[in-house]
């Protein structure tokens, strides 16, 4: 080899270690963009949380760490706790009580308050103005319950068994009615007559219910002109408004009951799973969140994040917004919670004889494609809701005055003929085991005409139904609707007295965008199911 | 070949040499030498593994305690975190210390593991102590000195826990309002944790049942006070599990959800500690209340094997003392040291807190947690 071919081949290999090096630098970077599995923290939070979510995320990205948060409502987030077993690294929870509640088995630890916020009653200024609101600080739950018994007000809250939110006003009504006077509720006090009359009378003009905060505030967005106020946080009051003012709706104004308010206060908190990586993620997290410019990011947020004492000295007053009824100089005295006892018994009474009735008509996707673990989990979720004693597990149990049908569909409505047995009024347990296992002997075949099947519902439900009761729809598929009666479906629903909200519940091959426009058009939502059908019809459950 | 110079200057001269070449040597053996096999070689450090309350893990996680525990005692303590009637229970195997924050945990401890102690290779000794104290809002303490259920002298507020006690039971409780407290509904009240499941809860309910008695509680003379003591309990709902969390949701609720608590001495001199550009914020707002008597909060350890006496001899370096007392808030269990308030600015801290009660025995206060828990 002379001189000239050695440069040559010098270069050569100079170009390929260049090459090969380039290579392996390309390859370690994207492991370093694929984050390992040590380096990945899955939180379960509140969806209260979900606007902050991109101050965790970039904090993530600066630290190469992945974070998946995951929304769930409070007190479900507490029952999963309770059966000790969950996929999460973390907990979010808005009130440090499910903690407490939930986690029986001790399986969460490091558990800090990352900010606080007081549930209030928000309603348009204009009639807060006409009721004499604006001008009194001292609103009690007496003066709600009138205002929106007089259909004043038409209001939404999320579901007490399911909710943070709705169950903290529901505990708050409950101590206000009981005449508590600073002191807590008791057993004793949910049995009482007086007490029974007053929190039915204020569920019973519920409007609008739901399984969770966030979720309740968009919808109050969307339909803002069927609604008047909302139970919810002042942050979510406050993100609200945010909206509101920019697109020239007239915004909320707060209310903080004199005799019946609670605060979240939202802890942070770790799932003990003996992964020591995982625990050092969580708590460089919660230490960051905690730090004073989070937490002044925090407070520009529209949350409390104050050390000491709930008032704000240096709060912003374009956020915490005196005109929206937001006042941070007031001393906020929350109820007191009863010990656990006396709050599963009050939750039990919500969801057994409190709370507004509801009437569902679940229409469940029968056809041939459902055949298989599609078939299998919508009977068990079925099962779930129907059986008495699982709902039980759920806080799901019906109401006396609660209606449910089942409607079953393929290419036509199976049981059209005999929808009338597949109707249960009230909440009789064998009737209602009688419902399931019909649902249960009942095989699959055919095709898929979801819309069609859902304005048979719909017409079907309009005729039992009754005038105390919240209706909704449910309706389950894993397919794409091959029939053409979408139009005439939204006809029957413009046709519609009141506000029928249809849920949709995706499986399998479902088209999400086909059942879009229903949930638009009736203000109401789509769950996914693919992962477990069982609990996204346990959710679903939960908004009514 | 050249021959050396012999002459007698180079031979002084070679002399020096070797005299300055031996110094520099003797220097480098005494000085240096050490310092190296010091840093290469460390001292051989005992790995200590101890089983302890949350409340010391700041003082044990202290970087100042763990270079003085492992240069000057050869200790490497590391440590998980137990609440104090739960290392009762612990298996002594494989710990070589407890470190609860009470001592009937000791007596149960002991209770169930005699043997170790009757053969001397397990011992006891109080380490440090914190008093439990009531921390109130301004405006609370100002309304309990209006109506006479505190006094100041000097700063220092104190109840008479008699007084106090009798106020809490009773059947009539004034209001907040009549207090002269008009944000507040409600009547006059404590908040502590929960005593079935939390040591400072547990700590006041004890020193109530000692005042209700009139003497220590016995598993005989309280019984007859279980009733006022669990109505007092009933009408307080639910309570928080740990003493850190309720000492945390006080300060960030404030006066309304939380007027007044009962709750370590430690925790306020610790947040205060830990916030200085807040110290003075917290210490005009939040104001420390002795009840006279009161009791203490002890932290004794208990050595399991010769590495935890290790330890446990250690402990008693005054220089742990001065380190937990000024960055932790914890008084010292030693006879010998004074704790020095001054370091502090938190206006109102005792110089000494002498008017204690001894706890009642475990018995009786697990007869009682029973009593609250069952019936």
């Amino acid at each position: 080899m002379d001189e000239k071919e050695g440069h040559q081949m010098k270069h050569k290999l100079i170009f390929g270690c260049i090459v090969t090096l380039f290579t392996l630098l390309l390859a370690a970077c994207d492991n370093v963009g694929g984050i390992s599995e040590e380096r990945t923290l899955r939180i379960v939070s509140g969806s209260e949380n979900s606007t902050l979510e991109p101050l965790i995320q970039e904090w993530a990205k600066e630290n190469n760490y992945a974070v998946e948060m995951s929304y769930m409502g409070t007190v479900d987030i507490a029952r999963m706790l309770q059966s000790g077993s969950t996929p999460f690294d973390a907990v979010w929870p808005a009130n440090r009580l499910w903690l407490d509640y939930g986690d029986t088995r001790n399986i969460t630890k490091h558990d800090q308050s990352i900010l606080r916020s007081p549930v209030v009653f928000g309603v348009k200024r204009s009639i807060a103005e006409r009721l004499g609101w604006t001008d009194d600080d001292d609103i009690f739950m007496d003066d709600i319950v009138e205002a929106t018994e007089s259909g004043e007000i038409r209001f939404m809250m999320t579901s007490a068994t399911q909710s943070n939110s709705g169950a903290s006003f529901y505990f708050a009504a409950l101590t206000a009615f009981a005449e508590k006077g600073g002191e807590v509720i008791t057993a004793e006090d949910l049995e009482s007559e007086q007490v029974e009359n007053d929190i039915k009378r204020i569920l019973g003009t519920v409007d609008r219910s739901s399984g969770s905060s966030g979720w309740l505030k968009d919808l109050f967005l969307e339909q803002y002109d069927r609604f008047d106020a909302m139970v919810n946080y002042e942050a979510l009051i406050i993100e609200a408004n945010q909206e509101l003012i920019q697109r020239g709706d007239e915004p909320l104004y707060a209310i903080y009951p004199v005799d019946g308010l609670a605060i979240a206060d939202s802890p942070l908190a770790y799932v003990e799973r003996n992964l020591e990586d995982k625990e050092d993620i969580f708590l460089a997290l919660q230490e960051y969140l905690l730090t004073e410019p989070i937490q002044r990011e925090l407070l520009k947020a529209g949350r409390r994040t104050s050390s000491l004492g709930i008032q704000l000295t240096d709060a912003d007053r374009t956020v915490f917004n005196p005109d929206w009824g937001i006042d941070v100089d007031r001393v906020l005295q929350p109820i007191r919670f009863p010990n656990a006892e006396v709050i599963q018994q009050a939750l039990e009474l919500y969801q057994t004889a409190f709370r507004r009735p509801s009437c569902t008509a679940y229409v469940l996707d029968y056809s041939g494609s459902m055949s298989g673990r599609g078939e299998t989990e919508l009977k068990a979720a079925m099962r779930t809701l129907l059986d008495q004693n699982l709902a039980a597990n759920f806080l799901l149990q019906g109401h006396p005055q609660d209606v449910s049908v089942v409607v079953l569909f393929n290419d036509t409505v199976i049981n059209r003929n005999s929808l009338t047995g597949f109707t249960v009024s009230g909440n009789n347990v064998d009737e209602l085991r009688q419902l399931y296992l019909q649902v249960e002997q009942q095989g699959t075949r055919g095709g898929t005409n979801i819309f069609g099947a859902t304005r048979v519902a719909l017409d079907y439900l309009q005729t039992v139904r009754t005038e105390e009761c919240l209706p909704s729809v449910i309706v389950m598929t894993d397919g794409r609707d091959g029939g053409s009666e979408y139009g005439s479906l939204q006809t029957t629903y413009n046709q519609t007295e009141g506000d029928i909200p249809i849920f949709g519940i995706t499986f399998g091959d479902a088209d999400r965008s086909q059942l879009e426009p229903l949930t638009r058009l009736t203000g109401s939502r789509i769950f996914d199911g693919t992962e477990d059908l069982i609990a996204a019809f346990r959710s679903a459950k939960g908004y009514n | 070949m050249d021959f050396e110079d012999r002459s007698p200057t180079s031979r002084r001269l070679t002399v020096i040499r070797s005299l300055i070449v031996l110094g520099l040597i003797a220097i480098a053996v005494i000085v240096i030498v050490p310092t190296v096999i010091e840093n290469v070689i460390p001292v051989e450090v005992v790995d200590v593994e101890c089983v302890i309350g949350s409340e010391k893990s700041g003082f044990l996680g202290n970087e100042q305690v763990q270079e003085i525990l492992a240069k000057d005692y050869g200790l490497n303590v590391s440590f998980r975190r137990m609440g104090s009637i739960e290392q009762a229970y612990v298996e002594p195997a494989g710990v070589d210390c407890l470190w609860p924050s009470n001592t009937s945990a000791v007596e149960i401890f002991q209770e169930l593991n005699s043997d170790l102690f009757a053969n001397g290779s397990a011992k006891s000794e109080i380490i440090f102590n914190s008093p439990i104290v009531v921390y109130a809002w301004k405006p609370i303490t100002d309304a309990m000195i209006d109506n006479d259920l505190v006094t100041s002298t000097n700063a220092r507020l104190e109840t008479n826990t008699e007084t106090l006690v009798n106020l809490l039971i009773s059947e009539d409780k004034p209001t907040w309002t009549e207090f002269g407290v008009d944000d507040l509904f409600g009547s006059v009240n404590i908040i502590t944790t929960d005593p079935t499941r939390s040591n400072s809860g547990n700590m006041f309910y004890a020193l109530m049942a000692n005042i209700l008695v009139g003497d220590v509680a016995t598993v005989s003379n309280i019984e007859a006070q279980l009733p006022a003591i669990k109505e007092f309990y009933d009408g307080q709902g639910r309570l928080e599990e740990s003493s850190g969390i309720l000492f945390e949701q006080f300060t960030s609720l404030g006066m309304g959800a939380y007027p007044a608590i009962a709750n370590y001495e430690s925790l306020l001199i610790e947040l205060a500690i830990n916030n200085p550009e807040e110290a003075q914020a917290i210490t005009d707002q939040i104001q420390v209340i002795y009840p006279v008597p009161t009791v203490w909060s002890s932290h004794p350890i208990i050595a399991l094997t010769s590495d935890g006496n290790q330890l446990l001899e250690a402990l008693q370096d005054e220089r742990f003392h001065k380190i937990a007392w000024e960055q932790h808030g914890f008084r010292s269990g030693l006879s010998s040291i004074q704790n020095d308030v001054s370091v502090f600015n938190i206006p109102g801290l005792a110089d000494n807190v002498t008017q204690v009660i001894p706890l009642p025995r475990s018995e009786a206060l697990l007869h009682m947690l029973e009593f609250l828990e069952n019936n």
